[in-house]
């Protein structure tokens, strides 16, 4: 007698139209981020007093600021300045998090009563506060920033990497994986650390966004990026004191940061979804 | 004879489909008819996939949002429920038709006391008042064996064992009187005794309320023991149907003379066990295991729970011994502590003539290769993310053969495990539960170990599909030579493959003794209990197949014996008795042991 029906392999599926509207507004923010590292129109800091607030022309595509600066230009040079805060935040932040998190998790005992306890007074003070904090003690600048986000954020991604570990850690897997004579290491890394990853990409891709915001509102407080250098939420934060001449200000970077951050995410959910055989055919 | 009692449930003609994008897709029930009587039990008994939930499902009208009806009628005494308003079906609901389903942990709420629970139906649909509904509740409750309804009533559910919480859903359904009850799976997830417990007491208490009961199992041997009808269903198809006995004695159809040859009999292969020869593999001497927090800093003292206490026992090479007992009673315990995922307490373990307190470190890494063990929940026991090819192939790890030669031997031994060529590549989600059972065989066996633990290796799984597993299990260590540990409630499991077999209670060996000395000539009033909780077939001189209901009358509690009051915890370490040769049976008091 036959055995009860099985699922039938199925076909990978082709990548959805999330993930193809994912891929090209990364590709453009990445893009424009190694456009402005190079080339720009005009010089991002340059000023032009007879050319304040103009509006979106054919010269200036995107107008220009309170500086006579040309906002594309801007927009440009800030892409570098961004993308590279919000890559290096999450990379830092989700590998530290990862890696005490999973040790906590995984080791358990005294070790994890520790991390858990400081990662808990971490996480009383607002990340933002705590960023705050940081970057005012150091001299300031793009790497400041970088490690004062990814510290700010770090034990966030250490509880829930810990929590997934430990649910992990009870399946019968694990327990086969000892008994085949498999040292604790090897466990972690082979079958512990692999079915995390779905989770690590969409904290990962969730902190970007987070460290893009978080470094406007840095900028915002004259905290992040120093002047004149240009950022995305510097820009945003300038323009406040204009919004009603100029709107085109706050929304070139707005869009700019708005349309990184839904990238972003629409990537990260696809690469969850392919890094899981449960999801990668459909 | 009566007049026939008036038919209460009708399913005419019902087709149940899976749609996408509206358009049926699927038929996962297809034109299947049934009548229920008022007050009989139906069975409608099938494989997983078979649409036997989806039936039940229809009919109170909760089919998952993908499935619709999209032809039939159901009719409950003479109301068309198919199409009926939303409020009149809520109020049938609960109301005329009460639903029980398997996993008691889940359906009832952990976070609302006991009482609550119960007492939301009968307000709603009986119109109760809180004082009334209360004590109808408490009378439920004792009526259902609940020890201190009281208590009970404002306890939660993770108090309870899953035993107790289907006697509370029991009750909470029954409360409100309902025409029908719909039991889908309902004693799956218990062990042996609370299985029948549950059982008695659902036949007891909807024949005195007069209730019908539909009753979905894949159970065909536990269903017959209490059905009035049988129905066999197979992908959404009627196959037979008929009175148990019809069924049982002369399937007529060939699925379901497959159905009844998978039910757990004796095997006349095995009857003997293999003599002794030389040294016995594993020896357990003494052995004790405490679990529980030690005392850690600024926590007061714990309570350590004693598992298990002063086992011992020898596994001869090549035996399968069997260990047998329902939850709680220490067996998984053993089998952990044998495979080194959990340490001992006290006593001695020596696996192949060495004391595990001398193994050395080599020793440790030879220990490995050569045990292996076989999980009970083939959901949790496959990494999601390797491919089955890998997941055999890990069991080769530790041992000096190239990246090729080890999927060679992966492949050889999928293919021996009766999987097809192609599942080498394939992910577990893909697997049926029987299939990924037979993956963690193969990953045990694959580094040819000596010694492998089998914890409830089928207990997740059909009746049929338990069968072809263990069956696999026994050609295999026909073919290999290796001893197996099986740890299993269910003694219809165990008497199909166990050359002896040790039957615990409560972390205390009570009965040790060869398959047909337990089998056959049950000593201990506690192994007594547990093959009367059994359903088991045997074979008739006529043909076909009847079941075995022991007609041991368990022994009276010796008076003063500790044994047997469950309130009290054995405390005084029991001896062991031999009655027969290799046969020994536990009691502290010696006169109070039937010898038969």
């Amino acid at each position: 007698m036959s055995d009860e029906s099985a699922r039938e392999p199925t076909r990978i599926a082709r990548p959805g139209p999330g993930a193809i509207i994912g891929l090209i507004l990364v590709a453009a923010v990445l893009l424009a981020a190694l456009t402005g590292s190079i080339y720009t129109p005009f010089d991002p800091i340059g000023i032009d007093a007879d050319n304040r607030l103009a509006a979106p022309s054919l010269h200036h595509w995107l107008g220009t600021d309170e500086w006579g600066r040309d906002i594309t230009s801007r927009l440009l040079a800030g892409a570098t300045v961004s993308v590279n805060i919000g890559l290096l935040t999450s990379l830092f932040a989700t590998t530290a998090g990862t890696l005490i998190g999973a040790a906590a998790g995984f080791i358990g005992g005294w070790l994890d009563r520790i991390v858990i306890a400081v990662m808990d007074a971490l996480l009383a003070f607002p990340s933002l506060i705590m960023a705050l904090g940081i970057v005012a003690v150091t001299n300031g600048g793009q790497m400041a920033v970088v490690g004062a986000l990814s510290f700010a954020y770090v034990p966030s991604v250490v509880r829930v990497v810990r929590a997934s570990v430990l649910t992990l850690r009870r399946k019968d897997f694990v327990d086969a994986s000892t008994v085949m004579g498999n040292s604790r290491a090897f466990t972690l890394g082979r079958h512990i650390l692999p079915n995390t990853v779905g989770m690590v990409i969409v904290l990962a891709t969730s902190l970007f966004g987070w460290a893009l915001l978080a470094e406007s509102a840095l900028s915002f407080l004259g905290l992040g990026v120093p002047p004149p250098a240009p950022s995305w939420g510097g820009m945003l934060a300038d323009s406040r004191n204009y919004f009603e001449d100029a709107p085109w200000l706050a929304l070139a970077p707005g869009l700019a940061i708005a349309a990184t951050l839904l990238g972003i995410n629409l990537v990260g959910d696809a690469l969850r979804d392919r890094f899981d055989p449960r999801t990668r055919y459909l | 004879m009566s007049a026939s009692p008036p038919t209460l449930l009708e399913v005419e003609r019902l087709t149940v489909s899976i749609c996408r994008r509206g358009q049926p897709f699927h038929t996962v029930v297809e034109d299947v008819s049934l009548t229920l009587p008022s007050g009989e039990i139906l069975a409608l008994v099938g494989q997983s996939g078979s649409g036997k939930t989806m039936i039940g499902r229809a009919i109170l009208g909760l089919l998952p949002g993908t499935a619709a009806v999209t032809s039939g009628a159901i009719r409950l005494g003479g109301t068309r429920l198919l199409g009926l308003p939303a409020a009149q079906l809520r109020r049938i609901r609960g109301g005329e038709v009460g639903m029980v389903f398997q996993e008691p942990r889940v359906s009832l709420n952990p976070t609302l006391r006991i009482g609550v629970q119960m007492m939301e139906a009968l307000q709603l649909h009986r119109d109760m008042r809180e004082k009334r509904a209360r004590a109808c509740c408490l009378d439920m409750l004792s009526r259902v064996g609940i020890r201190d309804p009281q208590t009970s009533f404002e306890s939660y559910p993770a108090q309870f064992s899953g035993g107790m919480l289907q006697r509370i859903m029991l009750a909470s359904v029954l409360a409100t009187r309902p025409k029908l009850l719909i039991a889908d799976e309902p004693t799956t997830a218990l062990d042996a005794i609370s299985r029948k417990q549950v059982m008695d007491l659902m036949v007891e208490l909807t024949g005195e309320i007069g209730a019908a009961v539909l009753l979905i199992s894949h159970d065909l041997g536990m269903v017959s023991q209490y059905a009035n009808r049988v129905t066999v269903l197979r992908n959404g198809r009627v196959i037979e149907c008929g009175t148990p006995d019809a069924i049982l004695l002369n399937p007529r159809h060939e699925y379901t003379r497959a159905l009844v040859g998978a039910l757990p009999r004796r095997q006349s292969g095995n009857a003997s066990p293999p003599q002794p020869s030389g040294d016995p593999l594993v020896r357990i001497h003494d052995l004790s295991i405490e679990y529980g927090p030690r005392r850690g800093f600024l926590s007061k003292p714990a309570t350590r729970h004693r598992a298990v206490s002063a086992v011992s026992v020898e596994i001869h090479r090549g035996e399968t011994l069997a260990i047998v007992g329902e939850s709680g009673s220490g067996k998984t315990t053993i089998g952990r502590v044998l495979i080194r995922l959990l340490e001992s307490t006290a006593g001695r373990i020596v696996f192949d003539g060495v004391d595990f307190r001398r193994f050395t470190r080599e020793r440790w890494v030879e220990f490995r290769r050569r045990t292996q063990m076989v999980f009970q929940d083939p959901y949790s026991s496959l990494d999601p993310r390797m491919q089955l090819g890998e997941i055999v192939a890990e069991g080769l790890r530790n041992q000096r053969l190239s990246g090729e030669q080890k999927r060679g031997r992966a492949a050889e031994i999928l293919a021996e495990v009766g999987l097809p060529a192609d599942f080498i590549r394939r992910y577990p989600h893909e697997l049926s539960g029987g299939q990924r059972q037979r993956v963690c065989i193969a990953r045990a066996i694959v580094g040819e170990p000596s010694f492998i633990v089998a914890d409830e290796p089928v207990s997740a799984l059909d009746v049929t599909i338990q069968h072809q597993v263990m069956q696999l299990l026994v050609r295999l260590q026909a073919k290999y030579g290796f001893t197996v540990l099986l740890i299993s409630h269910d003694l219809g499991v165990v008497e199909q493959v166990a050359n002896r077999v040790m039957v615990m209670y409560r972390g205390h060996v009570v009965e040790l003794g060869s398959r047909d000395d337990i089998y056959d000539r049950p000593c201990h009033p506690y192994t007594q209990r547990l093959l009367c909780a059994t359903p088991r077939m045997a074979h008739r001189e006529e043909g076909g197949y009847a079941l075995i209901t022991p007609e041991l009358r368990p022994a009276e509690p010796p008076t003063g014996c500790r044994w047997f009051d469950p309130t009290s915890t054995p405390s005084a370490q029991p001896t062991l008795v031999e009655v027969g040769r290799g046969h020994w049976v536990c009691c502290d008091r010696q006169e109070a042991v039937h010898v038969s």
